[in-house]
């Protein structure tokens, strides 16, 4: 446990010297907030730019509260996984490649201690970058649009964060057993195709972690609740767990190199 | 109780096979030398041993204990050929680090960082990020991170190559410190080194153990009486012609030319000398040098790997 927190520790550490928990909670808040600000400010930059007449730019629907919220939601599920991914790749793919991992397996640590240390500093920047993201989204949406009942946001936003550990231990499987670019291309490819198959048979996949994202839309939209969660939610919960677990055999079978 | 033994250990990478059932032991103590030539499976062993790969067949046992339980690894201290470490880290952070890594608690843990970096020669370059380091500085830091918890077992790959003389000085002297306690074992192509700190020598080539023992017993087996013998070149060629002529002499067993020099390695010292000194004095040839000694470690080398 001492040398996890060690380990995480200097995760922790690395993430603040090179910037990345600057940039990459920035670029989430931005991807938060334009939503409600562009949705806002529509109208008045279309009339800015002269170019439509003016009984049109009256008649253009001004969207409600949970129709920016929803839009926002939609930004995390493309952008935002975008991101957490490739920002993800080269967790575990960049020590063994780069040989800094060697040093540290030498020593008297567990693989699993190694692998829980990666997932929680990486897991810790997805989860300040999402709630600085979606609590601002949420801030200028009651400002500009109205505001979106408190307890459905957090429900939606705490199924979408379920989903980004989803994404945050696939990324990190994918990074122990490939190489870095690699990784990133196998974890896209899977969460898209489990997206696209929900979507196109949501019937089917209602088990499956993208069923998350539906409910949390559901959330926001529908004024009455959608259907229990807790089978996607304990799939999900498995699956990473499993992904952790898969990561750590991987790390004690692979020979490190230096 | 033998420190480490290792038991017909092999790796195989696909259908080449690294280091094919290499058995040796080690004794508490002491230097041993893992001498052979680039690609004889010197680093594979290294790493075998360190933890870092896991061998095909065969195993490594240290005080009887198998070594793929995780508690006997503070007793290992490994420095590979090509150290990597955190650039966006200081030394002293990084060799702090390695210590809590190793079990050292908070205020122990710089204590001892801060001795061994002074001992490596690296107090006042610690403080700076390791992504400003030269290539000697990151040898002194790789040589620090692996002492820092005074482990019982030191494999070292390459201790001293990236090293100027005044730094491999410093190394030597340190590993000669270090010998009482530990055990070391160290590869390196540097042969005059492995004489000076070593007293026991494995040569491998094409993972295998073409040679062991210790430097007497090596010595003793392969050291031959060895005449160097050097001539003013002439432009007649007379020298030159002489010093050929000697290479079918009786008592010559090997015979090396290298410009205006003969090495020749003979089976009696005393009737070499008497001979060749009378027809050098008769013939007046232009003699510059005349060395009666014996070959090196590095003929021997030569010798068992090239064959």
């Amino acid at each position: 446990m001492k040398i996890t927190l060690l380990m995480y520790r200097k995760e922790i550490l690395e993430m603040i010297r090179n910037y990345k928990l600057l940039w990459i909670p920035v670029v989430f808040v931005l991807l938060g907030v334009t939503q409600p600000l562009t949705s806002f400010y529509l109208p008045d930059l279309l009339q800015a730019s002269g170019q439509l007449p003016a009984e049109l730019v009256d008649s253009f629907p001004v969207p409600g509260p949970a129709e920016v919220m929803l839009k926002v939601l939609s930004q995390y599920s493309l952008i935002g996984i975008l991101l957490i991914v490739i920002a993800g790749m080269n967790l575990v793919a960049g020590e063994l490649s780069g040989g800094t991992a060697a040093l540290v397996l030498v020593r008297p640590v567990k693989s699993t201690q190694f692998i829980i240390a990666k997932w929680a500093g990486y897991f810790s920047l997805v989860v300040v970058s999402f709630v600085l993201s979606y609590g601002s989204a949420w801030y200028y949406t009651s400002l500009l649009q109205g505001t979106v009942p408190w307890r459905e946001a957090l429900a939606a936003g705490g199924l979408y964060l379920i989903w980004f550990s989803f994404a945050v231990s696939l990324t990190m499987m994918c990074s122990t057993v490939l190489r870095g670019s690699a990784a990133a291309v196998v974890s896209l490819l899977v969460i898209g195709a489990l997206s696209l198959a929900h979507g196109l048979v949501p019937s089917w996949l209602a088990w499956s972690p993208a069923h998350l994202l539906t409910t949390a839309a559901g959330h926001l939209a529908g004024p009455q609740a959608p259907a229990n969660p807790a089978v996607p939610i304990a799939i999900t919960l498995m699956l990473c767990i499993l992904f952790i677990a898969a990561s750590s055999w991987s790390l004690r079978r692979q020979g490190i190199s230096d | 109780m033998s420190r480490l033994s290792v038991t017909q250990l092999s790796k195989k990478f696909g259908t080449r096979t690294a280091v094919k059932e290499i058995s040796f032991e080690l004794e508490e103590g002491g230097c041993t030398a893992l001498l052979g030539p680039n690609g004889a499976g010197k680093t594979t062993t290294l790493r075998m041993l360190a933890g870092l790969l896991s061998p095909t067949s065969g195993s490594v046992l240290i005080n009887g204990k198998e070594t793929s339980e995780i508690s006997w690894r503070n007793q290992i201290g490994y420095l590979p050929q090509h150290p990597s470490f955190y650039g966006w880290m200081t030394g002293k952070e990084y060799v702090v680090y390695a210590a809590g890594l190793s079990g050292m608690t908070g205020k122990q843990a710089v204590a001892e960082a801060e001795l061994i970096l002074e001992r490596v020669g690296l107090s006042e370059a610690s403080r700076r990020r390791i992504s400003g380091y030269s290539g000697g500085m990151k040898q002194r830091l790789g040589l620090a991170q692996a002492l820092v918890h005074h482990p019982r077992l030191l494999l070292l790959d390459e201790p001293v190559s990236a090293l100027d003389p005044l730094g491999r000085r410093e190394v030597m002297d340190l590993l000669q410190q270090l010998r009482q306690g530990t055990t070391i074992l160290l590869s390196t192509h540097v042969l005059h080194d492995a004489e000076e700190v070593c007293d026991r020598i494995i040569m491998l080539r094409s993972g295998e153990i073409v040679e062991h023992g210790s430097l007497a017993e090596l010595s003793a087996k392969y050291r031959q009486p060895l005449l160097t013998i050097q001539v003013e070149s002439d432009p007649k060629g007379q020298a030159a012609a002489w010093l050929h002529s000697l290479q079918d002499r009786s008592f010559v067993r090997d015979f090396e030319l290298r410009g205006d020099t003969a090495l020749l390695t003979v089976s009696d010292m005393g009737i070499a000398r008497e001979v060749i000194l009378k027809e050098a004095g008769s013939r007046t040839m232009p003699l510059l040098r005349f060395e009666a000694g014996a070959t090196s470690l590095e003929d021997m080398f030569m010798k068992v790997v090239g064959s």
